[in-house]
């Protein structure tokens, strides 16, 4: 057992799992009482009579007390003076301070001595007490940290007078720890022995214990040491109070005449906190007494904070500190003893929904006394005002207000949340993490925090470096924050920083510096409508706060005069496309930071839209603007079409069903004007053709438009008619568009083609009872039936279900601007790891709309890459196998719950993936065929990767980012490669890794052209060679191609088809018979398969590269 | 067969030869047709006369009907070569005479019919499984694949303006022609009985007939059975009051109930009844007469914990235990 326990004073009634009690061992329940005996001078071994004598008065008093505070089954500790652990901690002579000789070679002084010179002497006395303080008394402890923190109470002797100044208790305590880590570094029971600071703050550093063995992940021993009680005189660490002299701090000889020294609050919260851990615990334990709800609430709390990364580091709401607010709700009647857990959080997430702490400060004091500080000094003194039952310390010293209004907008949320009966609030508030690179729309590193030095310096905070030690992060830190928040007021909702925090080191090694916190990140949450608004007005140029505005914006600030007739000072900010609109707010911040805080571009690491401009690299942009232009000239010809004259039917309704008419098309159309010497023309069909020996064209995608016609009895009522019909509209539509509009057009049986703007639209007429005609069956009974047949659900799935999902999705678009450009992002990463022919663009796009729809736990996204990290986030996490996936389009839907119920009676009949919306609540019409269940196990598996490889680059500020890696495909797993040749692949430009060389594609840029030969349109061999394949072997194998400028197809063999198989006349096809052990059995033929991939693909194939090891057959 | 059966990799089941192709000259290793006399009853396949017809299994997607029948060539002059997806449908297969609609073309392997004009032809073609694989395509007759296949079928699906008017036009006044004619036929026919003395009820006329839909079928089953409810006369008699109010004081319920719910909630208030599977049987008449201890041993086992326990995962509130 360890010195410390050795006394025999030990009174844990059970015997705790870290240290061997010998108390208990020994004399079973009655040594409990004789042990706990405050005298505890008693020799290590007592006699038989004195064993069972009564207790006296005094022991039971203090078994009582143990008892009511620690409910009798807990750990204490105490250590005897006269014990014989004293021995072997002996007391040592007294040095001063900056002698440290003493100390062995393994340990350093866990404390970063700057300025290293100061008066006082130190020796080491062994303490005069050991207590169990803290969440495990309690019983709060949550996974995945267990901490048992023990309060070790430094003797008097130790200290001298005015050791309130300069850190000289800092100093003896950090001295303290290091002499008894010097003893347990050598005691064989414990795994580990560390130093960490507490929450990060480096003037106060603890010691860490881990028990030996495999118990020592589990738990974790705290040590802090505190100063004897009535050491200290309050009133010296009142917040307006000095400790630590300037002279001191600057290293000067002598300190200047006449200047005030400035109040050190930091520092003096630092040392008072140590001075009441005992009695926080008493409050507590009190508050904690017949209320079973509040263990289970704080529980709750303390999971809720860790899932959002509020808990740890400097300036954290920890989980000490939610108990705090608990029992100050408790006090305040807010919550009741009766309260269930649930309860208790709902109270606490309410009160710190409405209440903001940065304004008006709390205590937790009851009978107030006149001596005591007020809340105002408070407020001066600190950003948030929680003030302990003391009445001298505030709770939340280190936090910032722009935390603490993280904290208020996270409980504000959460309230909707547990409001909203549609969502699961447990799933979503407690079990879903929010990790800052999900939670916020654009989050930035600043690389090197030494950058903060020169911050302190131009920022001025002298003082401040002076109350935090010289911590320049924590001193600037706010300043920082709180510069950013005022910059981006109007645009950003939040503006929040990850919390400084220091990982623990082994004692032998030096303390960390402070720019060992690594990177700091800050998140910006925004407000959609006004985040990239390029002008930043201010006051009229002749009022008293333009100066003010002036200084703030330096020189970009500029006199302009403004529509009604004002003017006002203005910043405007240059952006000519979407996407650089978005990037605004890097602007301000690097301008910010850079004006006022003296920090280099080169230090801040913006990683707001890595991802957008490296994946649909377009001419300009990100293709957003060319999708407008898209959706203008659509709108344009519908016009048209609508005042058609010469129809012998109205046209009703014209609807788009292409992707980019909904903005979600990866790569919109960019208007194009064929070069003619690249094509075989043929003048007179006024027509274009692909030339052989030339690259092929580059591939001009058909807009799909749906125009119904009006309902009428001249329409026959037969199916073979009803197309002929339609074929004399596609006809008629093509010659009146050509003679109204000078359109040139090129009709066909099922559609027309029509070049406008450089844009090829393909108009398809639709009826409204033709998908009813379809479905007609006359049973022999001679009675009329309707049944889905392959034909009515596809033209009903074309003419009706996708023009109301565009239209749905056009409209979601508007509501949320970045919509279309994070679905652009999801679509080429589906497509980019080989499996857009396995899934429909239409489940892609609902579920980017889900994220939309169904923020919560989060809000909705307001940039694309945070929209694409939580749809890789969707698709790994989300559990497909029990739950259906209901996307609210439109607010359509009300029943949910009956979803639910027929989802979960149905399941082995529905598709792997279910996705239900308020026009398509039970068959999930997108998801029907594909995935299936291996392809969607390999996407959860490729989304979760990803998403893994993608943020650890986003979090790494230091290192180049490549974040292109997760739309790279892994290709070893394939068994065949099919290599094309470049020229032959129309979209090669499309291609995540822009090729170096490429081909005349025979067009230019061009929208004006009206009279031309019309183009070669929806032309792609890959996709020919594809069909092709898929037709031929799709019962031998799996073909895998990115359709954006893939240069490889991947063929992966059916693990089935190739065991061999009894002769059937139904499934010859690429097989050969052959004699297996004298039986005849069909066998793929292999060999010959890959030269017909060859054949197929004449022209377009470069290679095929079989990977021959890799099967059998 | 028997000297298919030497060459191991051109092995082939009873009945068939098994002849080897191959693309063209370049490639090494071939497909194997399987070719066997085309066998039917008699007279039931007209298109496919039995013994001149040679029947192909596995025919290579590059393999037209053209590169088919001048594989057979030498073997005997080759009548017609029909292609199709899989061997069976050889009944007489509509016509096409559209050139622009309702086209199928057969992708993928394929399998055969080749008809010769004598019947020599078909075992002439058997004997080509001595010879070396035949090629496909070969410089007098070279078959398109690949880039140039598919630009020929780009410049195929271009349609001309003036043939597909004018076969639309001819379709369509078939079509009223037939129609105006029918309806002529109807309208003679109104109300005039036919030869049994049936007279046919049309949608119109004077007295117009429900359609024979489905739905309308439904529509008037649903109407009888109200109608029917409307007449019947409740609690006419003494004993069918006395069932009702039986029946009202002491329903007889049959709920389907998850067997867990069942061992939790109903069990601990509801001990005295018998249940077997997932249903729990409340008793109606015999409310105060069941069983009592038949369920107290299956239903042992705690109550589920509170629904916090979900979080237990995440609690630790005793550490010292384990």
């Amino acid at each position: 057992p360890p010195p410390a326990v050795r006394g025999g004073s030990c009174a844990a009634v059970r015997h705790p799992p870290l240290m061997q009690n010998t108390g208990a061992a020994r004399g079973g329940k009655r040594a409990a009482p004789a042990g706990a005996g405050a005298g505890a001078l008693q020799p290590a071994k007592l006699s038989r009579a004195e064993l069972y004598k009564p207790p006296t008065s005094e022991e039971l008093s203090q078994l009582k007390e143990t008892e009511d505070l620690f409910h009798s089954s807990l750990l204490r500790l105490q250590v005897s003076r006269g014990g014989p652990g004293s021995r072997r901690w002996p007391r040592s002579a007294p040095l001063r301070l900056t002698d440290q000789a003493w100390l062995p070679k393994g340990v350093k002084v866990p404390f970063l001595q700057v300025p290293f010179s100061v008066k006082g002497r130190f020796r080491f006395v062994p303490p005069t007490e050991l207590k169990v303080v803290g969440s495990y008394l309690l019983g709060t402890c949550i996974k995945p940290e267990i901490n048992v923190d023990v309060a070790v109470t430094m003797p008097r002797e130790i200290f001298q007078d005015k050791d309130n100044l300069n850190q000289r208790y800092h100093r003896k305590r950090a001295l303290y720890l290091a002499h008894i880590a010097q003893h347990f570094s050598k005691e064989k029971l414990f795994g580990s022995v560390k130093f960490a600071y507490m929450n990060s703050n480096h003037l106060k550093p603890i010691l860490l214990l881990r028990p030996q063995g495999k118990d020592e992940k589990m738990v974790t021993v705290r040590l802090h040491a505190c100063p004897a009680p009535g050491l200290f005189k309050p009133i010296r660490f009142y917040p307006s109070k000095n400790n630590v002299r300037t002279a001191w701090f600057m290293e000067q000889s002598t300190p200047k005449e006449g200047a005030t020294e400035p109040p050190t609050p930091h520092y003096n919260n630092s040392i008072l906190c140590d001075t009441v851990l005992l009695s926080h615990l008493q409050f507590l334990s009190s508050a904690a007494t017949d209320f079973p709800g509040m263990k289970d609430g704080l529980a709750l709390l303390k999971v809720w904070l860790n899932q959002r990364q509020l808990s740890k580091g400097l300036g954290s709401f920890s989980g000490f500190l939610a108990s705090m607010l608990v029992a100050y709700l408790l006090m305040k009647r807010k919550i009741v003893k009766m309260m269930s857990g649930y309860q208790v959080l709902r109270s606490t997430l309410q009160f710190l929904a409405t209440t903001d702490l940065s304004v008006t400060g709390i205590s937790l004091v009851k009978d107030a006394d006149a001596s005591l500080p007020v809340l105002d000094d408070f407020h001066q003194a600190f950003e948030v005002v929680f003030v302990d039952p003391s009445g001298l310390v505030n709770l939340c010293a280190d936090m910032t207000a722009s935390k603490y209004h993280q904290v208020q907008f996270e409980a504000k949320r959460s309230m909707e949340i547990l409001d909203d009966r549609m969502v699961d609030g447990f799933q979503v508030l407690l079990m879903t993490a929010k990790p800052m690179l999900r939670a916020f729309d654009h989050v930035f590193h600043l690389k090197h925090v030494s950058k903060l030095q020169g911050a302190c310096k131009k920022m001025q905070l002298l003082n401040e470096l002076m109350d935090r030690g010289g911590n320049y992060v924590a001193a600037a830190l706010p300043f920082i924050v709180s510069l950013l928040a005022r910059g981006l007021a109007g645009r950003a909702l939040l503006v929040a920083h990850s919390l400084p925090e220091i990982p623990e080191w082994p004692i032998d090694a030096e303390p960390p510096k402070h720019k060992d916190v690594g990177p700091l990140m800050f998140g910006l949450l925004f407000v959609p409508e006004f985040a990239a608004s390029l002008l930043e007005k201010g006051p009229q140029a002749d009022h008293p706060e333009a100066l003010d505005f002036r200084t703030f914006w330096g020189e970009k600030s500029e006199l302009r005069r403004f529509q009604d007739g004002s003017i006002c000072e203005a910043v405007v900010w240059e952006a000519d496309t979407v996407y650089q609109k978005r990037l605004i707010p890097e602007q301000i911040v690097k301008h910010l930071l850079k004006l006022h805080a003296d920090i280099p571009e080169s230090s801040i690491c913006y990683m707001g839209a890595l991802l957008e401009l490296s994946v649909c690299p377009q001419v300009s942009g990100t293709g957003e603007e060319a999708m407008v232009s898209v959706v203008c000239s659509y709108d344009d010809l519908s016009r048209k079409l609508w005042n058609l004259k010469g129809l012998p039917l109205t046209v009703t309704a014209v609807q788009g069903v292409h992707p980019a008419l909904r903005y979600t098309d990866v790569f919109p159309p960019i208007p194009m004007k064929p070069i003619y010497s690249s094509y075989n023309r043929i003048r007179t069909k006024h027509l274009l053709l692909p030339l052989e020996e030339k690259p092929c064209p580059a591939y001009i995608a058909p807009l799909k438009i749906v125009c119904h016609m009006e309902g009428s009895g001249q329409w026959p009522q037969d199916k073979g008619a009803i197309k002929r019909i339609k074929a004399a509209f596609h006809l008629q539509l093509a010659e009146l568009l050509q003679q109204q509009h000078q359109l040139v057009c090129r009709p066909a049986v099922t559609h027309t083609d029509v070049y406008k703007d450089g844009y090829v639209f393909r108009l398809q007429v639709a009826y409204h009872r033709e998908t009813l005609i379809l479905k007609e069956v006359v049973t022999p009974e001679g009675m009329l039936k309707y049944q889905d047949t392959e034909e009515s659900r596809q033209l009903e799935l074309e003419t009706l279900h996708l023009p109301y999902l565009t239209s749905s999705l056009h409209g979601l678009q508007q509501q949320h601007p970045v919509f279309g450009s994070t679905c652009r992002l999801a679509k080429r990463w589906v497509s980019a790891q080989l499996l857009s022919n396995n899934i429909s663009e239409e489940c892609v796009d609902l579920l980017v709309a889900f994220l939309f729809l169904h923020p919560a736990p989060f809000t909705p996204p307001s940039s694309p890459q945070v929209g694409f990290l939580r749809f890789l986030d969707l698709l790994a996490t989300f559990d497909w196998k029990n739950n259906p996936l209901i996307v609210n389009l439109n607010a359509g839907l009300t029943g949910e719950q009956a979803i639910k119920n027929r989802f979960v009676a149905a399941r082995s009949r529905l598709p792997v993936m279910f996705i239900a919306t308020p026009k398509d609540q039970w068959s999930s019409m997108w998801t029907q065929e594909q995935p299936s269940a291996q392809i969607l196990q390999r996407l959860l598996m490729l989304a979760s990767e990803s998403l893994r490889a993608v943020e650890e680059q986003l979090m790494d500020p230091l290192n180049s980012q490549d974040v292109k890696m997760v739309f790279r495909p892994p290709l070893e797993f394939y068994d065949v490669l099919i290599h094309l040749n470049p020229t032959q692949i129309p979209r090669h430009l499309e291609s995540v890794d822009r090729p170096l060389k490429s081909f005349s594609r025979g067009v230019v840029k061009n929208s004006t052209s009206v009279k031309i030969l019309f183009p070669v349109v929806d032309y792609d061999p890959v996709q020919c060679y594809l069909q092709e394949l898929r037709d031929a072997f799709s019962d031998l194998a799996l073909f895998f191609y990115d359709k954006h400028g893939g240069e490889v197809i991947a063929v992966l063999w059916k693990p089935l088809s190739f065991q061999p198989q009894p002769f059937k006349v139904s499934s010859m096809k690429g097989r050969m018979v052959t004699t297996l052990n004298s039986e005849l059995v069909c066998v793929p033929n292999v060999e010959a398969i890959l030269e017909d991939f060859e054949v197929l693909g004449e022209g377009l194939v470069k290679s095929v590269e079989a990977r021959t090891e890799k099967w059998t057959i | 067969m028997a000297a298919a059966g030497e060459r191991v990799a051109g092995a082939a089941p009873a009945g068939y030869t098994a002849l080897a192709v191959k693309f063209g000259a370049r490639q090494r290793s071939p497909h194997y047709l399987l070719v066997k006399e085309h066998q039917v009853r008699e007279g039931a396949d007209t298109a496919h006369p039995p013994r001149r017809t040679l029947f192909v299994l596995n025919v290579p997607p590059y393999c037209s009907p053209d590169a088919l029948s001048g594989l057979f060539a030498r073997c005997g002059r080759v009548q017609s070569v029909d292609i199709c997806d899989k061997p069976g449908t050889g009944e007489k297969k509509e016509k096409l005479t559209s050139k622009f609609f309702n086209r199928k073309t057969v992708t993928g392997f394929q399998v055969a019919y080749v008809v010769f004009r004598k019947r020599a032809g078909v075992q002439a073609a058997k004997a080509l499984s001595q010879e070396g694989p035949l090629l496909i395509s070969t410089e007098s007759h070279p078959v398109k694949t690949g880039i140039s296949k598919w630009i020929a079928s780009y410049a195929a699906s271009v349609v001309d303006r003036e043939e597909l008017k004018a076969e639309v036009d001819a379709y369509m006044q078939d079509y009223d022609k037939k129609i105006a004619e029918e309806e002529a036929k109807a309208a003679k026919e109104e109300g005039v009985p036919d030869e049994e003395g049936w007279v046919k009820v049309t949608r119109k006329g004077r007295k117009p007939g429900l359609p024979r839909t489905e739905a309308a079928n439904l529509r008037v089953l649903e109407r009888e059975k109200q109608k029917k409810a409307r007449k019947e006369l409740l609690n006419f008699y003494a004993w069918q009051h006395r069932e009702t109010k039986r029946e009202r004081e002491c329903p007889t319920l049959l709920l389907p109930l998850p067997l867990s719910l069942v061992s939790h909630t109903v069990a601990q208030r509801v001990r005295p009844f018998s249940f077997s599977g997932g249903y729990v049987q409340l008793p109606g008449n015999s409310w105060l007469g069941g069983s009592v201890n038949s369920l107290d041993s299956s239903l042992g086992g705690p109550l589920p914990p509170p629904v916090l326990a979900r979080a237990a995962g995440i609690f630790c509130r005793r550490v010292c235990k384990s």
